[in-house]
């Protein structure tokens, strides 16, 4: 029994760094912009067929998958921040509503180019270690190190260099940091590429996982916002832990013999966690990140 | 906040502007008349529209999801539609009362659009008057249903959902062995493959069809002697299967029997993971396929419930097989090799069965003498000896068992009363 | 359902200083109205003779087109398409009186839609009683969203309606003992309307478009009526709306209430029309293309989102490109209709005919407000 209970906590926390990635994405671009990307799924789908088209072969050449998917990701939102999202900062509710438009577009456009089946991607490492009876397949362990890596750099980032000051000055009042000198527009920009560059590295983690298929962030997505909100929208340490929250409680649930109830539960709770307290679990960009 | 912004006041202007737009979708409508079907890949589609027996054609309705969700299984299952229609009319077609009809496909496609089915069904029952119809995937067959049975049109069913309705329908026909008859053929023959087993775990989806077939199973299961120690049903959306398996691994099941194969994506993912977690050694899959092109791992046997009742690979596979084959691929229009190819196994039978039928009944256009001859066939096709009675067919289950990613490893043909036939090994 | 505290006074077309009762706070709101929209009738409403034009017109090619022999399935669409319009009018409302975009409406289409398969197949109720029992579990169900909206607003608002979707989609799909879970419920008898049968989908035609026309009326009268008023009031200003002692949870619930009945009456026919219901027709996804339908066609508009809805339903069956291509297609138009073209297609042709009517000098052109004005209050001279 104990050894379920390890291998389940292994399960957790590899689950968690998918949602963590998602719900940190959203939870940026959302305290910078106000915007809700419901296409960030699908940018994490592209991210997934990058890797495809890179590394369908797996092994070494992964690192070259990810690389590739990082940064296409990353132009590809750059591209879209110009084009369509900044027209829409003035009155956030259009941001949602295009990005519904482009999740379409994505979707589809996956799915007529790549078909809609499943496309095959061999694992980075085929290994499984095992460790106090606990099995954990490397491809796992890439995804919760890269995770943790990335999550710290970005606290670091965010907290101590003066581009992630000036960002979040950006997020507590976009009229001062402006009148102070700080380059909104661009640093936008370059938040909106940070998003894309993890959800490249979430979609090739994602293809680690499972066969990459047209659906698959859309999938990820809900979820994705769901625990951004529960760990306050902006705050990337409040992300993380509302993703540990969720994959634990689903991996209870799934425990119990309740996965059907798994949506009803999760999301329910979230409902009244948010009726309670609206702002979630975290205090918000400006404060904690 | 909603910024102010300036509007305007609603004038009699939209009404001009309502009725230009109804004039064009006026014209639109009876320009394209009763064909318009969306996109339909080459081979025999609609011809006339004139109703179901006219001239030398008898009109045979397809409602195809050539787009959207189900788009991969529709595409497949509409290749095997054409590839029976091509077979009836190459060997003969059909003679009613010393006139030769050929068959032709009458394509709907829905586009896996739940608004669109309801209109497919009308369009080929109601407007075009076709008396048998096939088609319909997943959610959509009730839908179906609904509209070919108060206008006594045949409607052959491969679905679960309208499997179990089978005893409120005068009409249907299900082309699949009922549930009960499948699991315990499936059951039987995965005992004769692994004589050592002892328990199952059970994986399945929260869809229609693994919740009836869990029913199903734990009552052939519990009459071949084996026990359920665990099961578990995952959500639509779920990806990761890891904590659905350690879960079960804690009940140490013998093997896994997995359901999910619905989802072709949900298939691989959850072999790849319990490759890793070595649930169990020996995963069983009630509706996939052994195919070379799946993740597999060393050390876990796959085993799998296949192509209906046809042989499909091997020196054992038979001419007919081959034959459907060469027409699925000859006709053009879809990739090659096409992995849900085995899918239309279950319809492709159909139509020559309906073309003897309709010869026996010496009708086209009754569906009562029509179903009554159905029902008094025996046929020998691609999924061995078929037999139909109340609308309910039944023939043979093929298994097949793979290691290490080796298929054609062994497979057997498993019988409704309950033999069993190794159909041989090749390397 | 409105209570007679929310409708104080009478709601006639012309409202005069009298009937609104007397206070400055109301008259305090038209102001504030006017100044941001000057020389024209705040809020978007149309007058009467448009509205009653507008219907009249739908009633004639509706009818015009289903007498003229198309082909069975398009009626079939047709069916969708008013199914679609009650749903999506309900919406509008929300969206634009209320600020409210709400993505759980799918859910309570599937509220209505289960609670008539259940009360059919079970207890062979008649039309009208389930179309009652219907609006009453919608509408709670809907009420009770108005304890989401009281407390977050804007992008929250969305996501937990996001999450509530997915919430009704799980109920739906585990409740095995009422549901039947993912296997569905099939309704096979025709429904009995004061004992007569109506089975065709010709008269499910002429029974979802009455419905529809009754829906659009009401509509109006909300949008005019004091629940309408204060409705814009706190999209506008929630403060301000409070300040002036507007109960937000009791206008919200209300919006909520009513326009959550509407979506399960559609339920209702949608049930009948396809036979057939099951979690997977009421997904989140479901609720995306009912917003897809408002925007499309406009939320401002009395027939926007049934124009809306037309497009959606019937250009699939008319466009000859691969159907992924096409779906890639409307989400372009859509993201172009959004960024370039917000009050939908028909604020955009509104707009553009405007252009050409008021070169010519035809058509009404709005007034500068005077006294007249000011005492008809909310309404143009």
């Amino acid at each position: 029994m104990n050894e379920q209970l390890l291998q389940q906590g292994f399960n957790v926390l590899s689950s968690a760094s998918i949602y963590a990635l998602v719900a940190i994405g959203l939870s940026v671009i959302f305290g910078l912009s106000g915007i809700i990307n419901i296409a960030y799924g699908d940018f994490m789908t592209l991210g997934a067929y990058v890797v495809f088209v890179v590394a369908p072969g797996g092994a070494i050449a992964f690192v070259w998958g990810f690389a590739a998917s990082a940064v296409a990701v990353a132009v590809l939102s750059i591209a879209v921040e110009r084009a369509l999202f900044r027209f829409t900062i003035i009155r956030p509710v259009n941001g949602f509503l295009v990005s519904l438009g482009l999740s379409q577009i994505i979707e589809n456009g996956v799915a007529w180019h790549f078909g809609q089946d499943s496309v095959t991607v061999a694992p980075a490492d085929s290994a499984n270690w095992t460790l106090g009876g606990v099995v954990m397949s490397a491809d796992r362990v890439i995804i919760i190190l890269g995770t943790i890596a990335l999550v710290v750099g970005l606290i670091l980032f965010l907290d101590r260099t003066q581009t992630g000051t000036a960002i979040r000055a950006i997020a507590a009042d976009r009229e001062a940091a402006a009148l102070m000198g700080i380059p909104v527009t661009r640093l936008v920009t370059g938040v909106f590429a940070l998003g894309g560059l993890i959800a490249g590295l979430g979609g090739g983690f994602v293809a680690l996982l499972q066969p990459p298929y047209p659906l698959l962030g859309a999938e990820l997505v809900l979820k994705g916002f769901v625990v951004a909100l529960v760990g306050g929208l902006g705050s990337v340490r409040g992300a993380v832990i509302g993703a540990v929250l969720l994959a634990f409680i689903e991996t209870v649930l799934v425990t119990a013999g309740l996965a059907g109830w798994l949506d009803v539960i999760e999301f329910g709770a979230v409902i009244l966690l948010l009726i309670i307290r609206p702002q979630g679990l975290a205090r918000g960009l400006a404060h904690s990140m | 906040m909603k910024a102010a912004s300036v509007r305007r006041t609603l004038t009699r202007r939209p009404v001009a502007l309502f009725a230009v737009l109804a004039t064009l979708a006026l014209a639109a409508c009876s320009s394209s008349g009763g064909s318009s079907s969306g996109a339909s890949s080459g081979g025999a589609s609609g011809g006339s529209s004139a109703g179901a027996a006219s001239g030398k054609t008898i009109e045979i309705g397809m409602d195809a999801e050539q787009g959207g969700a189900l788009a991969s299984f529709g595409l497949s299952f509409l290749q095997a539609a054409k590839a029976g229609v091509a077979y009836v009319n190459k060997t003969g077609g059909v003679t009613i009362n010393g006139t030769k009809y050929n068959l032709a496909l009458d394509i709907c496609n829905d586009n896996s659009d739940q608004t669109q089915v309801a209109a497919c069904a009308t369009k080929l029952v109601v407007t075009n008057q076709d008396k048998f119809i096939f088609g319909g995937l997943a959610d959509f067959g009730p839908i179906l249903r609904g509209i070919t049975e108060p206008n006594h049109a045949i409607y052959f069913s491969t679905g679960s959902a309208v499997a179990a309705l089978m005893s409120s329908s005068h009409y249907v026909v299900n082309t699949v062995p009922s549930l009960a008859a499948r699991s315990l053929m499936s059951v039987r023959g995965f005992k004769k493959a692994f004589p050592n087993a002892k328990t199952v775990a059970l994986l399945g989806e929260q869809d229609a069809t693994d919740q009836a077939a869990f029913a199903a199973l734990q009552t052939a299961f519990k009459q071949e002697g084996l026990t359920v120690v665990g099961t578990q049903i995952a959500p639509l959306d779920a990806t990761d299967y890891s904590s659905f398996l350690t879960a079960l691994k804690a009940k140490h099941p013998d093997v896994i029997w997995n359901e999910l194969a619905a989802a072709v994506n949900s298939e691989p993912a959850m072999l790849g993971q319990n490759g890793s977690l070595h649930a169990a050694t020996v995963v069983f899959n009630n509706s996939g396929s052994c195919q070379a092109s799946y993740p597999h791992t060393p050390g876990i046997t796959y085993m799998a419930e296949t192509n209906a009742g046809a042989i499909t690979a091997g020196p054992n596979e038979t001419a007919q097989t081959k034959d459907y084959e060469a027409t699925y691929y000859g006709l053009g229009g879809i990739k090659n090799p096409d992995p849900n190819i085995s899918a239309g196994l279950y319809i492709y039978d159909f139509f020559p069965i309906l073309a003897q039928a309709m010869e026996k009944a010496g009708t086209a256009t009754d569906a009562t003498k029509v179903l009554a001859a159905i029902n008094s066939l025996s046929y020998k096709g691609v999924d061995g000896t078929i037999t139909i009675q109340n609308n309910q067919s039944t023939y043979g289950q093929v298994l097949c068992t793979m290691t290490d990613g080796n298929t054609g490893n062994s497979q057997f043909e498993v019988f409704p009363d309950g033999t069993t036939t190794s159909i041989g090994t090749s390397s | 359902m409105p209570t007679g505290n929310l409708r104080r006074g009478n709601t006639s077309v012309a409202p005069t200083a009298r009937s609104r009762g007397a206070g400055p706070a109301p008259a305090l709101l038209t102001n504030l109205d006017r100044l941001r929209r000057p020389g024209l009738a705040p809020a978007g409403e149309a007058s009467w003779g448009a509205t009653i034009a507008g219907l009249v017109a739908l009633t004639v090619v509706a009818v015009v087109f289903a007498a003229s022999g198309v082909p069975a399935q398009y009626i079939t669409l047709g069916v969708t398409v008013f199914i679609y319009a009650i749903l999506a009018s309900a919406i509008a409302l929300l969206y634009h009186d209320g600020g409210l975009l709400s993505v759980a409406h799918g859910g309570l289409w599937g509220v209505g839609a289960y609670a008539t398969a259940v009360l059919v197949t079970k207890y062979n109720w008649p039309l009208v009683p389930v179309i009652l029992a219907a609006a009453v579990a919608a509408g709670i169900v809907g009420m009770s969203l108005a304890s989401i909206s009281t407390r977050v607003a804007g992008s929250y608002f969305i996501i937990i309606l996001f999450a509530v979707s997915e919430v009704i989609y799980g109920v739906m799909i585990n409740w095995n003992a009422v549901t039947n879970g993912a296997e569905g419920i099939v309704l096979a008898t025709p429904a009995s309307l004061f004992g007569y049968q109506i089975s065709s989908t010709m008269q499910w035609y002429y029974v979802t478009l009455i419905t529809l026309l009754i829906v659009l009326l009401l509509l109006q009268v909300i949008k005019r009526s004091r629940l309408g008023q204060h409705l814009r009031a706190i999209r506008d200003s929630r403060p301000l709306a409070l300040s002036v002692g507007i109960s937000v949870a009791r206008v919200h619930m209300a919006s909520f209430a009513i326009t959550g009945a509407m979506a399960g009456i559609a339920g209702v026919y949608w049930a009948y029309l396809e036979k057939y219901v099951v979690p997977s027709q009421f997904s989140a996804t479901a609720s995306i293309s009912f917003v897809v339908v408002v925007l499309l066609g406009g939320s401002a508009y009395l027939l926007g989102p049934l124009l809306g809805a037309v497009v959606v339903i019937f250009l699939p069956s008319l466009l000859h490109l691969s159907p992924l291509l096409a779906n890639a297609l409307i989400g372009v138009i859509f993201i172009a209709v959004i960024l370039l073209f917000p009050e939908g297609v028909v604020g955009l042709v509104t707009r553009s005919l405007g252009f050409l009517t008021a070169r010519t000098g035809i058509g009404r052109w709005p007034k500068p407000p005077g006294k007249k004005a000011a005492d008809e209050g909310l309404r143009e001279a």
